[in-house]
C-alpha cells in the first residue's frame, strides 16, 4: 500500500471518531518505524523480529479505536524518510483543510441523498487527486 | 471586506459570464487556426455535454452563460489529439461532480473545469502526460513535458503560435488579450495574475533541478519566460484562478491564494513526473480558500 492511500484511508476512518488526541498519538507511527529501519542493522536478530509487534501492540493499547489504523501504518511501506515524515505532515493538512470545507459546504443547497457524511467524503477523494502529484517526488 | 450599505457595480453574473465568454473568443479562433477540426470536435462536443448534464441534473432546459463557459473552459484544458468521448467525462465530472453534487452554481468549492481536468489527468494519463506520437509526427504533450526533448524553442513561435498541449495553448498571445479584456472590464482582481506568474517566474529561477527534469528538458531550468508562456500558466492566472465562486473574498486572500497557488504549480512541474501543476495548483488553492477567508476576517477584526 501507498503511504497515500494509507492517509486516505485513515481519514476515512478517523472521521468517524472524535478523539483527535489519540489521532496524533497514532501520526506519529510512520516516523517512528522509519527510525526502526534506519537503526535495524544495530538491533540483535533475536530481537529485531519482536520490535514491529511490540510497536504494534503499544499503538493498540494507547488508543484502542485506532487499532485497525495503527496496524495498516505499521504495514505500509516507507521507502524514504520523505514519506515517513509526508504521512503525519499530510494527515494534519487534511484535517485541517476538510475541517475548513465543511463550514463551506452549504447542506441546505446540496441534494438530500448525499448530504452529511456521504458528500465530505466526495471533499476527501477530490483532495486524494490535489496530493497525488506529490507522491512522485 | 467592506460593512455596507452597497453600492451595484451593475454587473449582473449573466453580464459577467457573457463578458468572459466573449474573452475566450480569441482563445477558441487560435485553437481552431492551430488545430482544425479536431478543435471543433472538442468544443461542440464539451459545450452540448456541458449543457446536456445541466439539463439532466435540473430536469429543465436553460441556457446559462456559466455553462458555456463552463463547456468552453473544459475544452480549453485538453489536449487537440484527445478523443471526443473525454470531454463527454469531463463534462460528467464538471458538472456533475463538481457542481450539482455542491448544490449547483454558487455553491461550488472546486472550479470544476479544473476539477474535471485533474480527474481525467489521473484517470487517462496516456493521454494527458506522456507524447503519443502519431502517424505524422504529431505530438500531444505540452513543452512543459521533461521527455519533450533539450532543445529549447523559439519565445516567438511559443507566443504566436505552434505551442503542443491542451487548446489553450494554441497561442498564449490570445490568452494575453482574453485576460486583458478581463482586466479592462475589470471583471478579475489584477492582484491574480500578477502575483501567480510572478510567483511562478520566481519559484523557476530559485528552484534546484530534480531528476525528473535533469537528464530531459534541461531547458525548463532557470527559464521564468518559458514557464509563463508554456503549460497552463497564463489560462489559470487569468480565467481559472479569478473565478468569483471559488476565490477568497478579500483582496490580501485573493493574494495568498494566488501564491499558493504558483507554489504547488512549481512543485509539481519541477519534481513530479507531472509535465503541468497549474490544474493541481488551482485546486489546492481552491480547497484553502475557507481557511484563507476565515484567516483573513480574523486578521481584519483583531487589527486596530
Amino acid at each position: 500500500m501507498r503511504p497515500i492511500d494509507a492517509i486516505f484511508i485513515i481519514l476515512i476512518f478517523s472521521s468517524y471518531l472524535k478523539n483527535s488526541k489519540q489521532k496524533y498519538i497514532i501520526s506519529i507511527l510512520p516516523i517512528l518505524l522509519f527510525t526502526v529501519s534506519l537503526i535495524s542493522s544495530y538491533i540483535p536478530v533475536s530481537i529485531e523480529s519482536f520490535v514491529l509487534p511490540i510497536i504494534a501492540i503499544i499503538a493498540c493499547v494507547i488508543c484502542i479505536e485506532l487499532a485497525p489504523l495503527s496496524l495498516l501504518l505499521l504495514f505500509t511501506e516507507y521507502n524514504h524518510l520523505w514519506e515517513a515524515i509526508m504521512i503525519p505532515v499530510l494527515w494534519f493538512i487534511i484535517m485541517l483543510l476538510i475541517k475548513n470545507l465543511n463550514t463551506r459546504i452549504n447542506d441546505e443547497y446540496i441534494p438530500s441523498y448525499i448530504r452529511g457524511f456521504p458528500i465530505r467524503i466526495i471533499s476527501l477523494g477530490i483532495l486524494y487527486y490535489v496530493f497525488y502529484p506529490l507522491f512522485f517526488i | 471586506m467592506k460593512l455596507g450599505p452597497f453600492i451595484h457595480s451593475g454587473f449582473t453574473t449573466k453580464k459577467l459570464m457573457f463578458i468572459t465568454t466573449l474573452a475566450m473568443i480569441p482563445m477558441i479562433a487560435a485553437s481552431i487556426w492551430e488545430n482544425g477540426f479536431d478543435a471543433i470536435i472538442l468544443f461542440i462536443t464539451s459545450i452540448s455535454s456541458v449543457f446536456l448534464m445541466e439539463f439532466i441534473c435540473k430536469r429543465r432546459v436553460v441556457f446559462e452563460y456559466n455553462a458555456l463557459v463552463t463547456g468552453v473552459l473544459l475544452a480549453l484544458l485538453l489536449p487537440a489529439n484527445a478523443p471526443w468521448w473525454i470531454s463527454v467525462f469531463g463534462a460528467i465530472i464538471a458538472v456533475g461532480l463538481g457542481k450539482y453534487l455542491y448544490g449547483g452554481f454558487g455553491q461550488n468549492i472546486f472550479n470544476p473545469a479544473v476539477l474535471s481536468r485533474v480527474l481525467l489527468t489521473v484517470l487517462f494519463p496516456a493521454i494527458f502526460i506522456m507524447p503519443k506520437w502519431t502517424l505524422d509526427g504529431v505530438s500531444g504533450a505540452t513543452l512543459l513535458s521533461k521527455e519533450i526533448g533539450t532543445t529549447m524553442p523559439f519565445f516567438s513561435s511559443l507566443f504566436l503560435s505552434s505551442s503542443p498541449g491542451s487548446l489553450s495553448q494554441a497561442m498564449p498571445l490570445a490568452v494575453l488579450l482574453g485576460g486583458l479584456i478581463l482586466l479592462i472590464y475589470k471583471l478579475i482582481d489584477w492582484r491574480v495574475p500578477l502575483f501567480y506568474l510572478a510567483t511562478i517566474s520566481l519559484l523557476s529561477l530559485l528552484l534546484p533541478g530534480s531528476d525528473k527534469i535533469l537528464g530531459h528538458a534541461t531547458y525548463l531550468l532557470g527559464n521564468p519566460l518559458l514557464h509563463i508562456v508554456a503549460g497552463g500558466s497564463l489560462l489559470t492566472s487569468f480565467f481559472l484562478l479569478t473565478d468569483p465562486v471559488s476565490s477568497p473574498i478579500s483582496s490580501n486572500g485573493r493574494v495568498v491564494f494566488s501564491i499558493i497557488a504558483g507554489v504547488f504549480t512549481m512543485i509539481i512541474r519541477y519534481y513530479t513526473p507531472f509535465p503541468d501543476g497549474a490544474a493541481f495548483g488551482v485546486l489546492l488553492a481552491n480547497a484553502l480558500v475557507p481557511l484563507i477567508d476565515n484567516y483573513m476576517l480574523k486578521l481584519k477584526v483583531s487589527s486596530p
